[in-house]
């Protein structure tokens, strides 16, 4: 592992120098200048194949090395999972994979897809197995438990390539461990708060500035069950409660988890984030919403039945496509403390990342570039507009990118998401990757906290007391 | 000399192969279970350390493992008895059916045919408060005033997760028991109905001495996969609301799988492994007294 790190960055470093001599960087899609391939590139040339190779090489001087050592002739077969399991998107990745190996017709690109769910016990049960894919799609909490399995390519390789600035920095930055760059973000997103407009028109209230007027505007527009305020998901299946609440506490500068790695619950900016959380929940959330999950929050939402909703650019697209008429009537704004701050924001990305085992890391990262060649990059962002947001600068920055009536219409809200894309970090996540942060979000173990509260009625504090002697415990486990 | 050998040999040889293949499929999952549960075992592939008996003591510390084992046991108890009762209501209906009996029989193995994530999506979808029918059939018909909070609600919870796997589970016991029924010679109940048995009598003495060591067996085995069912409670509840519904497969998996801490996981499958093994133990000696009580 050591030795093949060492062989990457050898091969990054020769690959900026040259890249220093007057060739100039390109942007995906377009060749990145470099010299011939070097170290395992070069020794992979010397096996079968070698004279194509070198013929290869020859053409790929000056040219890509990551390209050239793909295109070197050999027969090359690499696994790629990924998530994204429904049509539109589905089919583009079908379509993406073809056309990379029409491009490189000595690769094959085997595909899986399986959904999120699975995902944890797909690589734990491939790494035991030695059955792991060469490049995948990936979590952030999964990344972090990758990355202490020691199964991380890194990804230093290719952005010393590509260039620092060729991705967002934020993003990039929340996705490396101690310099080593463990994933590349693919799309991204963070979370706003979104609400009817003309529910608040029609009962005279403003837009929520601070906790205090949220709260009384759910209490003023609750009328169950034709109206609701602001849906509190706690099911244990689903980790809502851990996303509220982390922007909740960021938006007033408090962490869930602290700088070393413990359970920050008991902190008060949280417990009067939790009793924010329960007091909505008493005042205008569906009773039932205790066993809601992901799908039947946004459900409440996305008919018409709850005013309030916290969620990504993807709520636009659940409304477009449940209650088309509803589009033109809902918001966001970005998520406040209790007096109106906003010192931070909850991000969130899915990421692409290689597997260390992979005999072509060079085409691991070509592949992974694919990705992000410019107009297919914007073609898969478009897919499910305002809801997957660049992580490339060019992508974020370019018209193509918001030539796209969805996103022009929700300019003001996709704005914000991107601030929050720009400044926020992962649940948990405030001070850096950590193992830590699983914790928060695979025990159930806010949503319990939430549940004490308002079915126990249990003090915020003591149910905080305790959620937060689990999340320690569970953390203690994780860190192990 | 070879026939004696063969006579003598050969059926050992013809059953060796599929008694390797039993032995590695049963006996290597259980040995490297109780192994992993005496060490730090990680699903991150961590350096294996001998933790001795660590683990047993953290889940036997743990409070919250004695509550996933009640609830377990409450879910396997509401279960199992509704099953067995119903199944064998069921079974003693459509064995005097004798219309439509080809019918009646496919329509009750229906629960049978969904997979278990259809049955709980649809449960679920059924039983919400918002948009589910049940409520809003019960509103409807003046019933209830408020939904009713089938899976927020603790007191509630357990029992609905348990009728669900009532409706699932009853299919097995009827058409099991309507089989063994159906070897029961006719004239016996003749004989009895000329002696005067009355139809109570008739039920007690010749139908469920014949049914009980069938009924048995599945009680056994109906034990087994409740007292291991993950997913219907999994997909449900996640084991709440709070901690109304957690059992020990999901306290197993929230350590396996979401901690990635496999040693301590093992050693709660060893306890529960313990635990069935002697109910399991218990079963079969009543068992083997009603199979004496039969052939005698």
């Amino acid at each position: 592992m050591k030795k093949r790190i060492a062989i990457m960055l050898a091969f990054a470093v020769s690959t900026s120098i040259m890249a220093g001599c007057g060739n100039q960087k390109g942007s995906a899609g377009q060749p990145v200048s470099t010299g011939s391939g070097a170290g395992e590139a070069s020794e992979k040339a010397d096996a079968p194949g070698k004279e194509d190779a070198g013929e290869k090489s020859g053409e790929a001087e000056g040219t890509d090395p990551m390209a050239g050592v793909t295109d070197d002739g050999t027969e090359k077969t690499i696994t790629y999972w990924h998530t994204f399991t429904e049509g539109a998107r589905k089919d583009y990745i079908d379509q993406m994979v073809a056309d990379y190996m029409e491009a490189h017709p000595n690769v094959t690109v085997n595909v899986e897809v399986y959904p999120w769910n699975v995902f944890t016990q797909k690589w734990t049960a491939g790494l035991a197995a030695g059955a792991l894919p060469d490049v995948s799609s990936v979590n952030p909490d999964n990344l972090f438990a990758i990355q202490q399995a020691g199964a991380v390519l890194p990804m230093n390789p290719l952005i010393d390539a590509l260039g620092e600035d060729y991705f967002l920095k934020k993003p990039l930055e929340n996705f490396t461990y101690e310099d080593v760059i463990l994933g590349i973000p693919y799309y991204l997103h963070s979370y706003v708060m979104w609400y009817r407009k003309d529910v608040l028109e029609e009962k005279g209230l403003e837009v929520p500035k601070n906790w205090e007027e949220l709260l009384a505007a759910v209490k003023e527009i609750a009328d169950p069950p034709n109206q609701y305020g602001f849906t509190i998901a706690m099911s244990k299946n689903d980790q809502m409660c851990a996303q509220l609440l982390s922007c909740f506490a960021k938006a007033e500068g408090a962490a869930l988890i602290t700088e070393e790695d413990q359970g920050n619950l008991t902190d008060p900016k949280v417990v009067k984030a939790l009793q924010l959380m329960a007091d909505l929940y008493k005042a205008g959330s569906p009773e039932g919403s205790i066993n809601y999950g992901l799908s039947e929050q946004n459900d409440v939402f996305f008919q018409g039945k709850s005013t309030f909703a916290f969620g990504s650019g993807f709520h636009i697209n659940g409304v477009k496509q449940n209650s088309p008429e509803l589009l033109d009537k809902i918001a966001a704004v970005p998520f406040m403390g209790p007096d109106g701050e906003t010192l931070g924001d909850t991000a969130f990305v899915i990421g692409l990342m290689g597997w260390n085992q992979t005999e072509y890391p060079e085409t691991v990262y070509d592949f992974i570039r694919f990705h992000f060649e410019n107009e297919r990059y914007i073609e898969f962002l478009h897919l499910i507009p305002g809801g997957q947001l660049p992580a490339t600068t060019e992508a974020a920055n370019s018209d193509a990118f918001f030539d796209n009536d969805t996103i022009r219409q929700f300019q003001e809200e996709i704005t914000y998401i991107q601030k929050g894309i720009e400044k926020g970090t992962f649940m948990g996540m405030d001070f850096g990757l950590t193992p830590a942060a699983a914790a928060l979000t695979s025990q159930g173990i806010i949503e319990e906290c939430l549940q004490d509260m308002v079915l126990n009625g249990t003090p915020a504090e003591e149910a905080a007391a305790k959620a937060n002697e689990k999340l320690n415990a569970a953390i203690e486990i994780l860190m192990e | 000399m070879i026939k004696k050998f063969v006579n003598r040999h050969m059926c050992g040889v013809f059953i060796a192969p599929a008694f390797l293949v039993t032995i590695l499929l049963l006996a290597y999952p259980i040995c490297i279970s109780v192994f992993y549960s005496f060490t730090n075992k990680s699903l991150l592939g961590k350096p294996l350390k001998f933790t001795g008996f660590g683990n047993y003591q953290s889940v036997l510390s743990n409070p919250e493992f004695y509550q996933a084992l009640w609830n377990t046991m409450v879910y396997t108890v509401i279960s199992l008895s509704l099953q067995l009762m119903l199944g064998f209501i069921l079974a003693l209906a459509l064995n005097r059916i004798t219309r439509f009996k080809g019918l009646f029989r496919t329509l009750i193995l229906i629960p049978w045919a969904f997979p278990m994530i259809i049955v709980t999506f649809t449960w679920s979808y059924l039983l919400n408060d918002l948009y589910g029918i049940v409520n809003g059939k019960l509103l409807q018909w003046g019933l209830i005033a408020q939904p009713i909070q089938f899976l927020a609600d603790p007191r509630y919870a357990m029992v609905t997760v348990s009728l669900v796997n009532v409706w699932f589970g009853v299919p097995l016991f009827a058409v099991n028991i309507l089989a063994s029924l159906q070897t029961i010679p006719r004239d016996l109940y003749e004989a009895a109905m000329i002696d005067g048995a009355s139809a109570w009598m008739r039920f007690r003495f010749i139908t469920l001495p014949f049914v009980r060591v069938i009924a048995g067996l599945l009680i056994i085995l109906r034990t087994i996969w409740i007292f291991n069912s993950f997913d219907l409670i999994f997909l449900m509840t996640g084991g709440g609301p709070g901690t109304a519904t957690v059992t020990v497969p999901i306290f197993a998996y929230r350590m396996g799988w979401t901690l990635y801490s496999l040693g301590r996981s093992s050693a709660v499958t060893i306890l529960l492994l313990l635990f069935l093994a002697g109910a399991c133990f218990l079963y079969f000696r009543i068992l083997d007294r009603w199979e004496r009580e039969v052939s005698q």
